[in-house]
């Protein structure tokens, strides 16, 4: 890597581990909101970044971990974690997204738990899984053009929302085996808005055998 | 996809939602970019190394958010000719 010429923004502490941290005496003066610059817990209190989101009219920047949700308005130099209504506290996040047009309107899949929707810039979630076979999502797109929703539910392929993530039905028509799911692992899932070629959205699936694409 | 190496894992993906958007794939050997629509690609000489999220600011494609597996993440200002943080 050459991240000997890459300064680095700072560890994402994760404040949901806080009361663990401390009873396992791991923790040493981790910053009331997850600070980054007060992230004394360096190497305990770190997961990995699963998936990124930003907000289109300020910036904020949604931050999804191997262990919750966090968002950061100054760039992740801070980060506060955001608590969603999972079963288990501080599931993995799979994948989070943020509509273009209504940036209040944000989207995160936990692993096992489901899709959960904020309205409010993430004051307040619910779940949104109407229809979808299975909780356990592994990528989630949204399209700039018309916010339509894509969801690879893992072992059931690809779901398709059309109404805001209020209901989910199985995605049908696409080339390249992405409605049934593209072959390999899922590590992301983006629709890309195209003015080349014919034009439109094409989804794009990032998995462990290379990247697939397939028009929407 | 010319220029972008097949057969590899992409770690992660994103873009940002003009309709003609800059692309970011993560693979084993660097960060790749295109700025055509996918049709070429170029590694940047300048990267994070084990990234596992992207994210492309939706106003301007030229701010690019990195995230790590060990947790960190880093940002861009010029596209991914340099990358820092904040402190």
């Amino acid at each position: 890597m050459r991240s000997d010429r890459v300064r680095r923004t700072g560890r994402v502490p994760l404040r949901c581990l806080a009361a663990t941290l401390v009873f396992a005496g791991l923790l040493q003066g981790i910053g009331a909101a997850g600070s980054l610059a007060a992230g004394a817990a360096e190497g305990a209190a770190t997961a990995a970044i699963t998936a990124l989101a930003v907000n289109s009219q300020d910036g904020t920047l949604w931050i999804g971990t191997g262990r919750g949700l966090l968002r950061s308005a100054d760039q992740a130099r801070t980060v506060t974690s955001v608590a969603l209504p999972t079963k288990v506290p501080a599931t993995e996040i799979t994948a989070v997204a943020v509509e273009f047009r209504s940036p209040w309107s944000v989207y995160a899949a936990a692993a096992g738990e489901g899709m959960f929707k904020s309205e409010d810039g993430g004051k307040s979630w619910a779940a949104v899984n109407s229809g979808l076979a299975d909780p356990d999502i592994r990528g989630l797109a949204l399209s700039p053009k018309d916010g339509r929703l894509h969801a690879h539910v893992r072992g059931n392929g690809l779901f398709v929302s059309k109404d805001g993530a209020r209901s989910w039905k199985r995605a049908a028509g696409m080339s390249g085996g992405l409605a049934s799911g593209p072959a390999g692992t899922i590590s992301a899932l983006a629709s890309v808005n195209m003015s080349n070629g014919m034009g439109g959205i094409f989804l794009y699936a990032a998995t462990d055998q290379g990247l697939a694409r397939s028009p929407d | 996809m010319g220029g972008l190496p097949t057969k590899q894992a992409v770690a992660a993906f994103a873009s940002d939602p003009t309709p003609k958007p800059v692309m970011f794939a993560a693979l084993p050997d660097g960060l790749w970019t295109s700025r055509d629509g996918g049709k070429t690609w170029q590694q940047l000489a300048k990267a994070p190394g084990g990234i596992t999220a992207l994210a492309v600011h939706p106003t301007n494609s030229g701010m690019v958010f990195a995230g790590t597996k060990e947790g960190r993440v880093f940002t861009t200002n010029d596209g991914g000719t340099s990358w820092e943080g904040p402190r």
